[in-house]
């Protein structure tokens, strides 16, 4: 083994070295495919359907609160 | 548009959409399983552990924010937190040695002596990074191979990052004499 083994030469052959190891390609495969399977993207995008048609709810009634109150002050503006 | 920002877009995509999800995995789990491979020395440890890693991303991206840290050290954060649990829960006291790990073949087939002196440098590497500490021997991982910042290693061992320029600092001396040692033995 040499004697000016500096650390720069041991970070490049241990980066070497170790890089080498990757998971087989059947493996990668399965694996996407067991995540794109997963019911959490169904169950985020329901979520996410559910909050907007809770916020829509929510404003509808605001609105609707509002148009009452608003026709309610001018009926009694009317009969005075 | 920069790659942060593009990887900032599929982020926000990969919450409901199973091809951005897809696109992320396929970007990150090579070096996620190396990692975890050279932690744990063995392929089907390995294989595990990257699924968990992978499904724990997946169940926790909805509340992921982005703080300026690339998505790589949230993900070696998550791995580095279940390689910890799995060497607690088999009451390890020292991680497996790389020195008894068998390398992959790579395809190439050197003549017997370049071989050989190819092998005999892989065993001294292999010896000088086994005598290290888990901890550093982790550090010189995430260093050498998976080539982090120290910023973003002091993220996924949640220290300080002078603590980690302090911990480098310290490894690459004992390497430094390791090497010294293994080149002169004292008789």
């Amino acid at each position: 083994m040499n004697s000016d083994y500096d650390l720069q030469r041991l970070e490049e052959q241990f980066s070497q070295l170790l890089r080498q190891h990757i998971p087989s390609s059947a493996y990668v495969k399965s694996l996407r495919e067991k995540l794109k399977k997963s019911q959490i993207f169904e169950l985020r995008r329901s979520f996410g359907a559910i909050l907007v048609a809770g916020f829509g709810i929510l404003f509808a009634g605001a609105l609707s609160v509002s148009i009452a109150v608003l026709a309610q002050k001018a009926r009694r503006r009317l009969s005075i | 548009m920069t790659d942060e920002t593009d990887e900032v877009t599929l982020i926000n995509l990969a919450r409901t959409d199973p091809e951005a999800f897809g696109a992320l995995y396929e970007r990150y789990v090579e070096r996620i399983y190396n990692y975890v491979f050279f932690r744990v020395g063995s392929t089907s440890d390995a294989e595990d552990l990257t699924a968990k890693v992978f499904f724990k991303a997946l169940n926790s991206i909805g509340s992921y924010k982005h703080m300026g840290w690339p998505f790589s050290a949230w993900l070696y954060r998550i791995a580095h937190n279940l390689v910890a649990n799995y060497h607690r829960d088999r009451l390890r006291v020292r991680e497996i040695s790389i020195e008894n790990l068998i390398l992959p073949d790579t395809g190439k087939h050197p003549a017997p002596e370049q071989r050989m002196q190819q092998n005999q440098e892989n065993d001294f590497l292999l010896r000088i990074v086994n005598d290290l500490s888990p901890q550093k021997r982790e550090l010189v991982l995430l260093k050498f191979v998976q080539n982090l910042s120290n910023e973003e290693i002091s993220f996924i061992f949640g220290k300080t990052e002078g603590a980690i320029k302090s911990l480098y600092h310290r490894t690459l001396l004992e390497l430094r004499d390791r090497v010294k040692d293994l080149e002169n033995p004292r008789i």
